[in-house]
């Protein structure tokens, strides 16, 4: 009796549940109302036959799905197999963070969106043919993150040599990387695993667990799910999170330049800045984009992210930037070609004229660079100069590190920079490439004598600033770049000492002065009586 | 007495030999390079040198000294009748020293491999396929063998591994044909039972191309030497 009794109440505690979950299996979307759809909304990446080459799609990286390969990344599926309906259904409702695929959840209705997914699978036969029902992968009961599941999750990191993409320190450096293509033959780049809110497919440990066991169809991201059971998926998975911050960095959009005592140093090592030290505080954070503002455009920029912290004393003002690369890059460094150590044509010239118009793709990079941007004057009222190096009104000024050169520039324009005598750079710094990551120090007086070049730091004020960033083995020079927007920088004033004596002092007034009150009211109101 | 013998003889006969045809021929041969063997610089390895070395021969085209191309594919199409399709047969396909091993492989449709890995190091399998199910699996030391899911429809498939790109590629032709095989070091193949007819060959190389031949199998063994030349480029 207990039994059905219990199996009763388990029904209907389980039937909401039940009938908010769409099957899983088609039948659920209507493919003409999807075309209909598709071919208002996604044709334009996706492309009329689905093959992921619509007019927008040459600007991607990553290129978006050709729906034509059957191959698809985020899946609950096992590797190789096919997604479940409900798999695309998330991707078309969610979109793909970082990617040019944007989330559908709030432009069309569910239903349109269940029928797109029926739509996007009449491209591929693969799908007509799974007539058997899919496997999922199921996640097995959590081990909850801590320093010992970190730990042994650290050591599968190893073992199983994820580092041969993803790097020692997990941003995607790894020896295997620059040669990496995805199975179109488009290169594709290992994800750096210290930026969780750039994960397409969901940047908590239960989505890497996903991951790691499916494996992304497509790409070189094999599934690890031979050699992981529950809890050591639930181990690497908690190694993996563990290596971006426990929340995704809010944008403030002033930094706050800190008041230090004694000297800056320019190593991006010393004790200064870590935590604990004088410069120790948590860093802003920006997001940075493709310069497509101005000819010649970037869609594919490297650069995403930028940190920056600022101190200063009665001398100078000094910055710790920081960003990521998977490759330190100089002028002239050879680039390696996509597919590896050697991927030539054996009989290329066989019968062959040498065919001298097409024009050859670049075979060494240039330089790594960062360049941090003041307004040269500070200008009268909201106005600034253009946010891409200036305009013709109005110069920006430009601190530049550029493969361990320090240059200083002023800018009219994104093509009309002009380069300030290199003997009297006043701007001093170091720091370097490792593992993955770029730390770089620069700094200057807060006053110099070119007050018509060169910005002027005032304590108390604001100050804007802005960031660009290049990555040599992408390509980038020129007007290709990562750009940020203006921001501000403000030097702290010191808190004033009046701040720690008024405050008890009014209060007392205050206290005083109910107290007055109190006393007044009663005396009125035994009066009155 | 002697008539149910005969009898009996013949039916032996029919059983024995009925599916398949009773005068069957092979077809053997050598393919070789028909121009001088080009010059090939070896590939300079820039990973994993205790396991991988530090200089390999490119398995896009390896000649014996007298120009014979091993890893030529070699089948016979159009046999109707012979001999059956052998999807049981176990399949080896094994990482060793950063190379797959066989650089190309015929698998019987239907049937499944095992994959082998013999380094220290972890490979990862990845399987360029259209029509089949795609594979790309890691498969670290510790995983020393793992079996395919079954290869389902014929297709021409690259498989690499990702980690060791451009030191590490195979092919696997999947064949609905009992008569594809795969030409050993000194280009040499051997095609048994075929049963008796006039048939194309069609002889593929990684880096030459396909090339089209036809055989004669009449009550003997016949034999098909091949110059494979290189194809000129539209």
């Amino acid at each position: 009796m207990r039994t059905i009794l219990s199996l009763f109440f388990f029904l209907i505690l389980a039937l909401p549940a039940f009938a908010d979950e769409k099957p899983a299996s088609g039948g659920s979307g209507n493919v003409e109302a999807g075309k209909v759809i598709y071919d208002k909304r996604c044709i334009f990446c996706h492309g009329k036959e689905g093959a992921g080459d619509g007019p927008a799609s040459e600007r991607f990286s990553p290129k978006p799905r050709d729906f034509t390969m059957g191959l698809f990344k985020y899946r609950t599926t096992p590797n190789g197999m096919m997604p479940t309906d409900d798999d695309l259904f998330k991707v078309v409702s969610h979109g793909l963070p970082g990617t040019g695929m944007p989330a559908w959840d709030d432009v069309l209705s569910e239903q349109d969106r269940r029928d797109v997914v029926a739509y996007i699978k009449t491209f591929s036969e693969r799908f007509a043919k799974q007539t058997e029902p899919l496997p999922v992968v199921a996640i097995g009961a959590e081990i909850p993150s801590s320093p010992e599941s970190i730990e042994k999750g650290r050591e599968l990191f190893q073992k199983l040599e994820c580092f041969k993409c993803h790097g020692n320190e997990g941003r995607g450096n790894g020896p295997s990387a620059l040669t990496l293509t995805d199975d179109k033959g488009d290169p594709i780049l290992p994800r750096n695993l210290t930026l969780n809110w750039h994960f397409r497919g969901g940047g908590e440990a239960k989505d890497i667990y996903m991951r790691i066991n499916t494996g992304l169809n497509g790409t070189p991201m094999p599934s690890f799910t031979d050699s992981l059971d529950n809890e050591k998926s639930w181990h690497l998975a908690n190694y993996v999170r563990s290596l971006s911050p426990a929340t995704r960095p809010a944008m403030d959009v002033v930094i706050k330049s800190k008041k230090v005592t004694g000297a800056i140093p320019t190593d991006p090592a010393d004790p200064f800045w870590q935590a604990g030290g004088e410069g120790g505080q948590d860093a802003n954070w920006f997001p940075m984009v493709g310069q497509v503002v101005r000819h010649e455009r970037h869609f594919t920029p490297t650069v995403r992210d930028i940190f920056v912290k600022s101190v200063f004393n009665q001398d100078e003002i000094g910055f710790l930037i920081s960003w990521n690369d998977p490759s330190e890059s100089k002028e002239g460094d050879p680039l390696p070609t996509p597919g590896g150590a050697v991927e030539e044509d054996l009989f290329g010239s066989f019968g062959q004229e040498e065919d001298s118009s097409k024009a050859a793709a670049p075979t060494t990079a240039s330089d790594d660079a960062i360049s941090v941007q003041f307004p040269s004057v500070k200008p009268e009222g909201f106005k600034k100069p253009f946010f891409v190096r200036g305009d013709d009104k109005l110069s920006v000024n430009l601190w530049n590190w550029t493969a361990g050169k320090l240059s200083e520039s002023n800018s009219n324009g994104i093509d009309k920079e002009t380069m300030q005598a290199q003997e009297g750079v006043a701007i001093q710094g170091a720091g370097g490439y490792k593992e993955g990551q770029y730390q770089i120090v620069l700094k200057r007086s807060l006053l110099s004598d070119d007050k018509v070049n060169d910005t002027q730091f005032e304590v108390g004020k604001f100050t804007s600033i802005a960031f660009q960033a290049r990555d040599g083995h992408n390509g980038e020079t020129g007007t290709k770049m990562s750009i940020s927007h203006w921001y501000f920088v403000l030097l702290e004033p010191e808190t004033p000492k009046e701040v720690f004596i008024y405050p008890p002092l009014v209060f007392l007034a205050v206290l005083g002065f109910e107290l007055i009150l109190r006393w007044r009211l009663r005396k009125s109101n035994d009066s009155k009586k | 007495m002697k008539k149910s013998l005969v009898l009996v003889v013949v039916w032996a006969i029919i059983v024995v030999f009925g599916a398949s045809p009773v005068f069957a021929g092979s077809v053997s041969g050598t393919i070789k390079l028909g121009i001088a063997a080009p010059s090939m610089a070896p590939i300079k390895v820039d990973k994993d040198q205790e396991v991988c070395g530090k200089e390999r021969v490119s398995d896009k085209l390896i000649l014996s000294g007298d120009n014979g191309i091993a890893n030529a594919m070699i089948t016979i199409k159009g046999v109707t009748g012979g001999k059956k399709l052998d999807t049981a047969k176990k399949i080896e396909f094994v990482q060793e020293k950063c190379q797959f091993k066989p650089h190309v492989l015929v698998i019987p449709k239907g049937a499944e491999i095992d994959i082998v890995n013999n380094d220290p190091i972890t490979h990862n399998i990845h399987t360029f396929a259209r029509k089949n199910q795609s594979i790309n699996k890691a498969q670290p030391a510790s995983l020393k063998r793992f079996t395919s899911p079954k290869f389902t429809e014929v297709e021409q498939i690259k498989v690499q591994c990702d980690i060791h790109r451009g030191l590490m590629s195979a092919w696997f032709f999947v064949t609905d044909s009992p008569y594809t095989v795969v030409s050993d070091a000194s280009g040499k193949f051997n095609i048994t039972d075929v049963p008796p007819g006039t048939y194309e060959v069609e002889i593929w190389h990684e880096a030459l191309g396909k090339q089209t031949e036809k055989v004669t199998v009449a009550a003997g063994d016949a034999t098909l030497n091949v110059s494979l030349m290189p194809q000129a480029k539209k």
